[in-house]
């Protein structure tokens, strides 16, 4: 439960309400507390993102980290709607505060949600096998590649 | 405390795909953290710690996810993977 259909229906409203005056406000509180709504709970998920990244294999960990995936692809589909709908009053001269927040926030999941568990896991044992290297000699590494 | 790396090669992959600017900038990130030993304990209940930052550049927003694995005793850090959200 988001509000965005709530949302539609009253801005729907306010298109087709030639004889009523149009409750603009209204609309930007609820744009207001949807937006600060979905900036707590993506900020209660963020607490547990570590949980996504188990470092076995174990059944009982994968499971959670599966679930917390589930969550997060909910939350960003979720807080994407009320995004865009926050944008579209700010496009049109109304500033909802917090959408700048949410959009990073949203940004930010969908860059950690490029990585899953098996990508994850795969990884540990990459790191396990492989050699070290220095930050320097990395750099180095990259502009060569870059180079050549 | 001075950290070497080691990188896993999916990491290496995503690094090296990244605009080269932006692979300054993710080694920047990363080279800041390594020195900063309280970015590198992991919540409790995990050896992992997870970090992200921003960038905005041509007025676009890059978003980049990183996971790490510190082992103090043997003063190394793991770059284990690496996630890019562009908008």
């Amino acid at each position: 439960m988001t509000g965005t259909q709530i949302f539609d229906r009253l801005a729907g409203d306010i298109k087709s309400s030639a004889n009523r005056p149009p409750d603009e406000d209204a609309l930007a509180r609820l744009a207001e507390q949807m937006t600060a709504a979905s900036i707590t709970s993506g900020k209660m998920l963020r607490e547990l993102r570590e949980r996504m990244f188990p470092t076995n294999d174990e059944p009982s960990a994968l499971d959670v980290a599966h679930t917390l995936r589930a969550e997060f692809q909910q939350w960003v589909a979720e807080s994407q709607a009320v995004f865009e709908r926050a944008q579209r009053l700010e496009l049109a001269g109304r500033p909802i505060p917090g959408t700048r927040e949410l959009g990073d926030l949203i940004g930010m999941t969908l860059a950690m949600l490029q990585v899953t568990p098996q990508d994850h896991l795969r990884s540990l044992r990459q790191a396990r096998a492989g050699s070290t290297l220095s930050i320097e000699e990395l750099r180095r590494e990259l502009q060569l590649k870059r180079g050549g | 405390m001075s950290y070497s790396l080691s990188v896993a090669a999916d990491a290496r992959a995503a690094l090296a795909s990244l605009d080269p600017w932006l692979q300054e900038e993710t080694l920047d990130e990363i080279e800041k953290l390594l020195g900063d030993a309280a970015a590198l304990i992991p919540r409790s209940g995990s050896d992992i710690v997870v970090h992200d930052f921003t960038r905005t550049a041509h007025g676009r927003v890059y978003y980049v996810f990183l996971t790490l694995r510190p082992a103090r005793e043997a003063a190394v850090v793991d770059v284990l993977s690496l996630g890019c959200f562009v908008r």
